[in-house]
């Protein structure tokens, strides 16, 4: 299948094993960018293996510690060094969702996607070097404790859900991961890293027919599997908590203010293009909204700065993965109680008056031209190809949407989005 | 590509960078004017409120309406310091023509829109806005106090504040909260003149444009300032006094300790020997198959974050671990080592072939990045280093084993900086 739009193109293959790639040829880039990623995230703590009847726990953050642990490989040669040696610049990520492993490159391309394909699919574990792996681990979850930013976000999230697994830390604890041994690493990976369970991504100055051909030759020809079926715990229609605070060694407050959203919360199949341009225009219109509320160009944010109540725009975001949902606005300030209120009355305002047509359209119009942006660097468009792969979309759906969204459609989202009774705060004071 | 430099007044340069590969335009300008004291925090001030009006959109609401029609258009106003230079800068990265759904000429405006910013800001009386000039300090201030946040970058500045706490380079970039006090309308003001007037400019344009007609553009524009521009390159400040390796440890409410060792170069001759010494830091500590990475975090799990930082507009070198605090001794005698070992000669080919190919890749990457590209020329301008991004690939292969050594030997340990825990039952 191949897409094209706004001079880019995109070609997509789903392999006989169940694996898809996703290639984006760009013949001017100077380097390449190659992910290979598997739908397994920090969410999955508990599922059920195909062709088994019993439903398997794992400890939590067992994703990110097989992330740690594939780069290890039985010549005692660690795979990121192989990489490097390559002159690749090689790293990954464990997301709630999903684990990636990529590189980007500007020579070499071939053996340098031969070290990736090989280290993903060949797991080299042992009692020994997943012992020494944990302090390592250890040492990072510490550094997140550190992180107020990290901190203020987990502290939100635990507010919208009581026992989903997105409460859970993605690297876990030290107690968790204490109880992880190379068994359960192996069956996580076995039932994760199978083919059918996988994506690949490609973007940059490629031949794609042979790229192709070596993903087809170098991944493992097996009957594609059934789908993983996972449990992540209660959504819940209501909210948990309605506020957390704490305290930390930060200049200023920060807060973040959210919504839960309970609207079509059925999972969410991963693959490209599983017909879900509703889930995008949705998405379009939430950005449009989060903007139009507390975006750089409104009268709350002019109002805020002049005060001196907030020194740098807000951040805002919408999240929609699995089977979960939430909007967020984020803010500094000394005065976050005050910053709430307003960025609350402003909400009731909008919902009041409705959405101004100008606004509407020139928010559109920022939004387009910000995607496009996106096609300048192979790296962003594979990791938005990746993203939203896992959601069962196509990126370049969000082109049509930016245009097709309509002003009425954006109000109908904003008046049952932003619920109060579903609106979650967390805060990190100073220790002032 | 290919860069085109074209002077249009005594110390004011316009650099093409043609290319058609990107989906937008970047225009970037530079003022490099002396890092020092005095100015440093009005030089941090000074872009921050021209970004909040000009004459013709007086409010940063215009601003911003005018950016978002303009199809999300960024606009960035900072300041930053390379060297013992100030650098404020203005960035303007905005969508090609063709990619709009309308006739807007995007790349017209963005260019009027970038010169209103620096030439033509919203006055009263003949001076700043007052009102700005305030709400301005107010989020300087705390930017200058969130300095403390994030503890990777805290220790590093703190690192560097200590090692050079008599050199322009050691003051913060974003200037002191006790000069703010000092700082009105009227003599910030007179400060943006003497920049406008004093500095060395660089206006560089990367895209496609029809060049006589941005030269006469900007001609236009530019001719509005009262050049006293004297042609005189800032030097590197270079103290005379011996190094010794001094101690500095700060406490906070934290549980990862941040190490950070400072280094002096000063006496390697950059203008001939820069590659070599680029290589010797990305063999040290550059990359994951780096000494320091591989063998204080990979080998002995003594840090979670370890890396090295060269500074070459300075001639500093830092090395910066994110490590256990009780592990202090251990990490510390093993980074020692990792600068020893490549000091009597241990290093592989294998070690020296991995970071050439790294930098390989890294200088090659710029091409796939506009603001890298005129990043990286506006860096070896200041370097006096005419050198090109290929050019620098062709040294930086050349480099032999004995010139790296020849740099270990020369590098000084001037500051161990650590920020730990708290003690005990220690509370503020």
């Amino acid at each position: 299948m191949i897409k094209e739009k706004i001079n880019e193109k995109v070609i997509v293959e789903h392999l006989n094993n169940g694996l898809d790639v996703i290639l984006i040829p760009k013949k001017d880039a100077v380097r390449t960018y190659a992910m290979y990623a598997t739908h397994f995230g920090s969410l999955n703590y508990k599922f059920k293996v195909p062709g088994e009847e019993e439903i398997t726990t794992v400890p939590d953050g067992v994703a990110h510690f097989l992330e740690h642990k594939l780069f290890e490989e039985e010549d005692g040669i660690n795979a990121l060094d192989k990489l490097s040696k390559l002159g690749a610049n090689a790293n990954a990520y464990t997301s709630f969702n999903h684990t990636a492993y990529l590189f980007s490159c500007t020579d070499k391309f071939d053996e340098a996607f031969d070290a990736l394909l090989n280290f993903v699919q060949n797991p080299y574990l042992t009692e020994e070097n997943v012992e020494k792996e944990k302090g390592i681990i250890g040492q990072e979850i510490n550094m997140y404790d550190d992180d107020p930013d990290w901190q203020l976000f987990f502290g939100f999230l635990n507010c919208l859900y009581k026992d989903h697994a997105i409460t859970k830390d993605i690297a876990g604890t030290v107690d968790t991961i204490a109880e992880i041994t190379p068994e359960i690493l192996y069956k996580c990976y076995n039932t994760f890293y199978d083919p059918s369970n996988m994506v690949i991504c490609v973007a940059g100055n490629i031949d794609t027919d042979k790229v192709l051909e070596k993903i087809r030759s170098s991944v493992k020809d097996v009957p594609e599997k059934e789908k993983i079926e996972r449990y992540y715990g209660e959504v819940g229609e209501g909210i948990y908590k309605n506020r957390v605070e704490k305290k930390m060694d930060v200049s200023i407050p920060m807060a973040i203010i959210g919504f839960k959203d309970t609207e079509n919360m059925q999972m969410i199949d991963s693959g490209y293009e599983v017909n879900n341009f509703d889930k995008v225009l949705k998405h379009v219109a939430m950005e449009i909204l989060l903007e139009m509320l507390v975006g750089k160009s409104t009268k709350l944010y002019e109002d805020l700065y002049n005060e001196g109540l907030v020194t740098k725009e807000l951040g805002v975001d919408y999240t929609f993965e699995e089977d979960y949902a939430y909007s967020s606005i984020s803010c500094e300030s000394n005065n976050v109680e005050e910053v709430i209120d307003r960025i609350k009355n402003r909400i009731e305002e909008l919902k009041q008056n409705g959405l101004d047509e100008a606004e509407f359209n020139r928010t559109k119009r920022m939004l387009y031209g910000s995607y496009i942006k996106i096609f300048d660097s192979v790296s962003s468009c594979a990791r938005v190809f990746i993203n939203d792969y896992f959601k069962g979309i196509n990126s370049f759906d969000y082109i049509d949407a930016y245009k097709d969204v309509t002003k009425e459609y954006a109000k109908d989202v904003l008046d049952k989005h932003f619920d109060f009774n579903k609106m979650a705060i967390s805060i990190i004071q100073t220790n002032k | 590509m290919n860069e085109e430099i074209i002077k249009i007044f005594d110390g004011i340069n316009l650099h093409f960078v043609n290319t058609d590969k990107f989906k937008t335009d970047l225009i970037a300008t530079f003022f490099i004017t002396e890092l020092n004291m005095e100015n440093v925090t009005k030089n941090a001030l000074i872009p921050a409120v021209l970004r909040r009006g000009t004459e013709k959109l007086q409010t940063m609401k215009d601003i911003s309406i005018k950016l978002e029609d303009m199809y999300g258009s960024v606009l960035d106003a900072s300041s930053d310091k390379l060297g013992d230079r100030q650098v404020v800068q203005f960035y303007i990265n905005s969508l090609n023509n063709n990619y709009a759904l309308d006739s807007m000429d995007i790349q017209g405006e963005a260019i009027d829109l970038l010169c209103d910013i620096i030439l033509n800001p919203k006055l009263e009386n003949g001076h700043f806005n007052e009102e700005y000039v305030k709400g301005e300090k107010e989020t300087l201030r705390e930017l200058i106090e969130a300095k403390i946040n994030d503890k990777g970058s805290y220790s590093m500045v703190r690192c560097v504040e200590e090692m050079c706490n008599n050199e322009p380079y050691g003051l913060y970039k974003f200037g002191y909260v006790e000069d703010l006090e000092k700082i009105d309308s009227k003599n910030l003001y007179e400060q943006y003149k003497r920049l406008l007037s004093t500095s060395e400019i660089h206006i560089y344009l990367s895209g496609l444009f029809n060049k006589g007609e941005i030269i006469e553009k900007f001609k236009n524009r530019f001719s509005a300032i009262e050049r006293v521009y004297k042609n005189k390159s800032i030097n590197t400040y270079i103290p005379e006094n011996e190094y010794e390796n001094r101690e500095v440890i700060e406490r906070q409410d934290i549980t990862q300790g941040k190490l950070v060792l400072g280094y002096r170069l000063n006496e390697i001759d950059i203008s001939k020997d820069l590659q070599d010494v680029v290589l010797y830091a990305t063999i040290l500590g550059g990359t994951p198959g780096s000494k320091l990475f591989q063998n204080v975090r990979e080998k002995a799990s003594l840090a979670y974050t370890i890396r090295s930082i060269y500074v070459k507009h300075k001639g500093i070198l830092m090395i910066a671990a994110g490590i256990e605090i009780d592990k202090y001794d251990e990490a510390y005698s093993l980074i020692l080592k990792q600068v020893e070992d490549i000091k009597n000669g241990e290093i592989t080919e294998e070690e020296i072939k991995d970071a050439k190919s790294y930098l390989t890749n890294s200088y090659k990457s710029f091409y796939d990045e506009q603001a890298a590209i005129i990043n990286f020329d506006m860096g070896q301008t200041l370097l006096n280093n005419e050198d090109s991004i290929d050019e620098c690939i062709a040294k930086i292969n050349a480099v032999t084993k004995e010139d790296v050594i020849k740099i270990a030997n020369k590098i000084e340990l001037q500051l161990t900086y650590f920020l730990t825990g708290k003690e005990e039952g220690e509370n503020d």
